[in-house]
């Protein structure tokens, strides 16, 4: 889940799904317990069956909503909201997180 | 004047049939209500189950966050030497007071426990009661360059945790 500071975009919704997530988004990999990046796990249901179906039983997708700040000479700050989306109970359920990410 | 009209003679009592429909009813009426009660408790049961699980990792997850966040540095997992992010069981690292302190998962228990390297003299010892019980699966993994970034992924009876922790302290 740690990203480079240029890679930080807008992720629009409905946003990108934890399970089965691209390579280089926040949730691919998930976990490694190898030596190197070979041994990488995604959240999918070979690898991971019991928490692939509960977030995929309930949808669950984060989107970015980015904001630039420059103060000049190089320096910069996005202010990152993080929102995660998931399905309950056929609700759309939302948690929201906002963030200040220094380019420095 | 009217020989076909005879008065009819007044009941008392019930049959046999109407008691057996009577009874059919209250059986079908009171299966129903049975189930539905039963399918509550079922429901409650599961509810209170979930609550459980999710109590015990917040409780599991606040413990370790809170020493994690204001920790010197980690020792373990840190990320591959190709900066792939590792991922381990357990977790080590220096607190701000310079001990080492390790959380660590003990299957044949279910058990997250926690130990202790003094810094200085002094013996090392474990908790005596274990930070968290009943856990099926804990992973802590290394996912920045500077190792600064500890992300907590637990399952506890189906029920799931997964928490970050980024050290101010290094």
């Amino acid at each position: 889940m740690a990203m480079p500071f240029e890679d930080i975009v807008e992720v629009p919704p409905p946003g990108i799904a934890l399970y089965d997530a691209p390579a280089g988004t926040f949730f691919g990999p998930f976990i490694n317990t190898s030596g190197s990046s070979s041994g990488e796990k995604f959240i999918t249901q070979g690898n991971m069956p019991e928490f692939y179906s509960y977030l995929a039983q309930h949808d669950f997708r984060y989107s970015l909503s980015v904001s630039n700040v420059s103060f000049g000479d190089g320096d910069e700050i996005k202010s990152v909201g993080i929102l995660v989306s998931w399905i309950e109970n056929n609700k759309n359920m939302m948690y929201r997180l906002y963030v200040y990410v220094p380019s420095l | 004047m009217y020989p076909h009209y005879k008065t009819k003679s007044i009941k008392k009592g019930v049959t046999l049939v109407e008691i057996l429909v009577a009874s059919a009813i209250l059986a079908f009426i009171g299966g129903i209500v049975g189930h539905w009660f039963f399918l509550q408790r079922e429901y409650q049961g599961r509810i209170f189950a979930i609550s459980d699980s999710q109590q015990t990792i917040r409780q599991a997850s606040w413990a370790m966050m809170q020493e994690l966040r204001t920790a010197r540095s980690v020792l373990l997992p840190r990320i591959n030497s190709d900066k792939s992010i590792r991922s381990d069981s357990k977790v080590v690292f220096k607190n701000f007071a310079g001990d080492i302190i390790c959380y660590y998962y003990v299957a044949s228990t279910r058990e997250l426990r926690r130990c202790k390297v003094p810094n200085g003299p002094g013996t090392p010892s474990i908790d005596n009661e274990p930070v968290a019980s009943n856990i099926d699966q804990i992973t802590f993994t290394a996912s920045d360059d500077g190792n600064r970034l500890i992300d907590i992924f637990m399952e506890v009876n189906g029920t799931f945790g997964l928490e970050s922790v980024f050290l101010m302290n290094e």
